[in-house]
């Protein structure tokens, strides 16, 4: 072994404590980290992962995980089953456990394709719905591109179907419900409309019960509008809901290049004029931003009521709202343009202004050589005290999960991160090259979000399954654990 | 901690010893001593990366925006001011504050070469403002042997100087007078078109642009009025916020781009500038929006003081990408007008992405540390004020400097817009001559004694320089250190 190999293996050993799992196509690689440590890990059976959301049933913490297309063994009905809804007991975070795993119809699709398997989930108690079963737990999620269905949960190892809330659709994306009024927010992609996706509101506080309240896009997208060149322009991503307290809603858009972001009044959304004229969609609107050269905007993340510490002593502005504006990037080692996360200033809410941005070091475009895509996808949407204002948890794709220091947003600070190693299920993910596809094998982390207790759960879109993982350092000292 | 050392002792060492002057300012610099917080002496500079070169006190006038020309073997440096009255030892006169004419061929001897008194007035309301310098032979119809310096004449008027012979300043023309408002102008050398900030009468705000021809500096040619729709003869509702300044890429960028408001309800408008000149001229509102690419705002807690476009950045960290490498942006620096932090927000900078310029989105920000000073407590205004504007090989696209009143002026590494950062700065030390700054209290008017830089800019070889609010006069500076490393001086 010549001396540099030594070197360059010494240097794996304490940058990466877990080990490559895999030689040959492109190596994959092992974890690496800063202030997070793994607790606990499981393979979601080897399935394209997306949405991951963490509910406290009982003396219980269930994780649901959203999949894309594809299909893999369930060991527990021994049958191959298509991508769907992985339910997980992970109340020992160290020993996550798959209790059930609900299939679609998507085993023959593409694998990890888009608007198959079971991509989005959701999940209410009966006791904070309006008029749920106070005994039940409720699940909602996608079923490919074809509906968003109502589960009961309430004993997530026999998940029982209650009812398609909306089928025949051509599309399905995001959901938001809430649980303490039971609207819900689901993007569908409706026939007739000028866009593959809008968003529909329903009143699911009957989960057994649904009731349409309306549809909604941006105006331009309705049907029977004229039609457009490129009709995924502003496609809608779902909104961040601040219930009827906030009266808020936040609509990202945009699939790949001109994105947007609206700023929408809850009350006047769902009780306004619903007929879908270009009137009543600008109805309940406060303002539309366009957001440059940036990427489509894929994910929003509203602070409200921001203390900013450097302003202390002023008498005026001291006081901010804030939304965290994210893209997604879409193509494999950088072939596209750069992509950020952006903190927009919304104290104005009519007119929000870009403020910083958060972008993951790059240096000599490392990122964009190891494999997959590089660039932001989401951050938490769980507002628990831990983390809400202090900390922002990033997945960054091949960059892993990113821990932001949001306490000031003015200078957001990247304070821990961590990178899962592949193992033996990670896919290969390919750029098309002048000899043919070149492919390699890296993490390429899809969703996050936090539970209650602080853990931070991670999903992988290459099929490296779930981590959950712990914060150390300063992540856990900027955070609130009292 | 940053280092102090005595800027009256430099002061001293540079007039006493020319020669030696620069070997001085290093022992100034090793004699420094480290001040400790809580104890800070005002008459003491502040620095980091940048030290002071020379300095004169502009016959303690109230400063404001210092422009540096090279003409011939000479660099002059013109300074426009605020209004007031002061003693003129060249005439042995008290004069209205107006224009202060330097040498400053020797930085380190900077030598005051004339006063051109202003209009009557304090403050924003008199003086002269404004200056800008074109050579006879690069306007198109100039006199080839001749200077011309183009001035505000306090807020009724714009003029036009001969300045060939700088110690001999001669008025050759009054471009415009009758005005109710004047501000920062912009005139390009190479065309002698002029965009100056102007009041006219019927308009409905007292800062709007009227676009001249002043490629022949003794017979002005007017083009046409023109503001934010809003503003025009006529219009109803709400006035929009007053022009600060333009910047014009000239006839090659084809974009002016206009900064609105100072310390609120900051607008950037971008402007097709043969549009702009071309266009109809009648002003209404259809007129006005006619050559308007972009318009905008930056909400009730901003200004656009100064709206400077850095363009064409090729981005190190993107070098990887497939696209998006190359952007465009625009700087724009916020102007704090309230002392103490009073009465307003803070006032910042702004990094705007501009590269699809229909659809501006600031991405970043600048900002200096209130704690690190305690500026907020320190007297005075503390915030943005002005960027320089000349663009030198050895600073364009990699440094900037902005003036942030009592927290002097910031040397900013922009070579990555997505995340400047401030790699130097320079607090100059008060004098006697330094006058105060009050505020309300219940138990009456609390004032103190703080520098208050105003405008910078620099000139061809790198000097900077910086004019003082509250009469402490003109700093010429250079980048040291780390902070010169940044910067391309071959």
């Amino acid at each position: 072994m010549k001396f540099s190999k030594i070197v360059l293996a010494i240097i794996c050993m304490v940058v990466a404590p877990v080990s490559p799992a895999q030689d040959g196509l492109g190596g994959g690689h092992g974890a690496e980290s800063r202030n997070m440590r793994l607790a606990g890990m499981s393979d979601l059976q080897g399935r394209s992962a997306f949405q991951v959301v963490i509910a406290k049933q009982g003396e219980r913490w269930i994780a649901y995980v959203g999949t894309h297309g594809g299909g893999a063994m369930n060991p527990l009905t021994g049958q191959e089953e298509g991508n769907g809804t992985i339910i997980l007991d992970v109340s020992d975070a160290r020993q996550p456990r798959i209790v059930h795993h609900i299939p679609t119809a998507s085993k023959k699709a593409v694998e990890g394709g888009e608007g198959t398997g079971a991509q989005m989930v959701q999940v209410c108690a009966g006791k904070d719905l309006p008029r749920g079963d106070p005994a039940k737990a409720y699940m909602m999620r996608t079923d490919g591109s074809r509906a968003h269905e109502m589960w009961d949960v309430t004993v997530p190892e026999r998940p029982v179907k209650i009812t398609d809330i909306v089928a025949d659709l051509r599309s399905t994306h995001r959901q938001a419900w809430e649980c303490d009024t039971g609207i819900a927010y689901v993007n569908s992609g409706l026939p007739g409309w000028e866009v593959l996706r809008m968003t529909q509101a329903w009143d699911l506080s009957d989960p057994a019960k649904p009731v349409h309240v309306r549809d909604f896009a941006l105006p331009g997208q309705q049907p029977g509008a004229p039609k457009r060149a490129n009709r995924r322009l502003h496609d809608g991503h779902g909104p961040f809901s601040t219930g009827p307290k906030g009266n808020r809603l936040y609509f990202g858009y945009g699939n790949v290049g001109s994105g947007a972001f609206q700023i929408v009044d809850r009350e006047k959304l769902l009780n306004g004029p619903k007929e879908p004229t270009p009137e009543n969609l600008l109805y309940p609107q406060l303002s539309f931003q366009a957001t440059g050269t940036m990427q489509a905007v894929h994910a929003v993340l509203p602070l409200i009521g921001m203390e900013i510490p450097e302003y202390s002593r002023y008498t005026k502005g001291r006081v901010r709202d804030f939304l965290l504006v994210l893209p997604e990037a879409i193509e494999n080692e950088c072939h596209e343009g750069p992509t950020m996360m952006v903190v927009v200033d919304i104290t104005d809410e009519r007119n929000p202004i870009g403020v910083a941005n958060f972008q993951v070091e790059n240096k000599d475009g490392r990122f964009c050589t190891r494999g997959g895509r590089f660039g932001p996808h989401q951050t938490q949407e769980n507002l628990t005290r831990i983390y809400h204002k202090r900390v922002v948890f990033v997945a960054w794709f091949n960059a892993g999960v990113r821990a932001v220091d949001i306490r000031d947003p003015y200078n957001p600070k990247e304070i821990g991160f961590y990178i899962p190693a592949t193992n033996k299920n990670t896919r290969p993910e390919c750029v098309k090259t002048a000899e043919g596809p070149r492919c390699k094998i890296a993490i390429v982390t899809n969703n996050v979000e936090v539970d209650d207790r602080g853990y931070v759960y991670m999903t992988d879109r290459t099929r490296s399954g779930l981590h959950i993982l712990e914060p150390t350092g300063e992540v856990r000292k900027i955070a609130n654990f009292k | 901690m940053p280092f102090r050392f005595s800027a009256g002792a430099c002061r001293f060492a540079g007039l006493a010893l020319t020669a030696a002057a620069a070997g001085l300012l290093t022992a100034c610099q090793t004699t420094a001593t480290q001040g400790t917080q809580g104890t800070r002496d005002p008459r003491q500079v502040e620095a980091r990366n940048m030290q002071l070169v020379g300095h004169n006190d502009l016959q303690a006038r109230t400063a404001y925006q210092p422009v540096i020309h090279q003409q011939g073997n000479r660099w002059i440096a013109y300074v426009g001011h605020h209004g007031g009255v002061q003693f003129n030892p060249l005439t042995g006169k008290k004069e209205d504050n107006g224009t202060s004419i330097l040498d400053v061929s020797d930085p380190r001897q900077p030598k005051y070469l004339a006063h051109i008194p202003g209009d009557q007035g304090e403050g924003e309301a008199g003086a002269a403002q404004m200056v800008r310098i074109c050579d006879g032979k690069t306007l198109p119809k100039g006199d080839p042997a001749k200077r011309y310096m183009l001035r505000t004449f306090g807020n009724k008027g714009h003029e036009i100087w001969d300045v060939t012979v700088p110690e001999k300043p001669a008025l050759l023309t009054t471009v415009v007078k009758g005005l109710k408002g004047t501000h920062k102008n912009w005139w390009e050398c190479d065309t002698g078109i002029a965009y100056l900030v102007s009041g006219v009468q019927e308009w409905r705000s007292t800062r709007m642009t009227q676009v001249w021809d002043l490629s022949d500096p003794a017979k002005p040619v007017h083009i046409r009025d023109f503001g934010l729709a809003g503003q025009e003869p006529g219009a109803t509702g709400k006035v929009p916020i007053n022009l600060h300044g333009p910047i014009s890429t000239g006839p090659k960028g084809n974009r002016i781009y206009f900064g609105y408001g100072t310390n609120t309800d900051g607008v950037l408008q971008i402007v097709d500038r043969e549009k702009l000149i071309k266009g109809p001229k009648e002003p209404t509102p259809k007129n006005l929006l006619y050559p308007q690419i972009a318009r905008f705002e930056l909400g009730p807690y901003s200004g656009a003081h100064t709206t400077l476009p850095i363009l064409g950045m090729n981005m190190q960290q993107f070098a990887k990408d497939a696209k998006g490498r190359q952007r465009d942006f625009v700087f724009i620096v916020n102007e704090s007008l309230r002392n103490e932090c009073t009465e307003e927000a803070r006032q910042l900078v702004y990094v705007v992405d501009v590269t699809n310029e229909r659809t501006p989105f600031p991405v970043a920000n600048f900002d200096v540390p209130e704690e690190s000073g305690n500026f907020c407590a320190r007297g005075g205004r503390f915030g943005a004020h002005s960027s320089n504007e000349n663009q030198p090989p050895m600073y364009a696209k990699r440094v900037l400097f902005v003036t942030w009143f009592n927290a002097g002026v910031r040397a900013l590494d922009i070579r990555n817009p997505y995340s400047p950062k401030e790699i130097g700065y320079f607090i100059p030390a008060i004098t006697d001559n330094t006058v105060q700054r009050c505020i309300k209290t219940p138990q009456g008017a609390r004032c103190k004694i703080e520098i208050q830089s105003n405008n910078v800019e620099v000139d061809d070889r790198g000097y900077i320089y910086v004019a003082d609010r509250v009469n402490t006069g003109l700093h010429i500076l250079e980048l040291s250190g780390a902070a010169r490393e940044v910067a391309s001086f071959k």
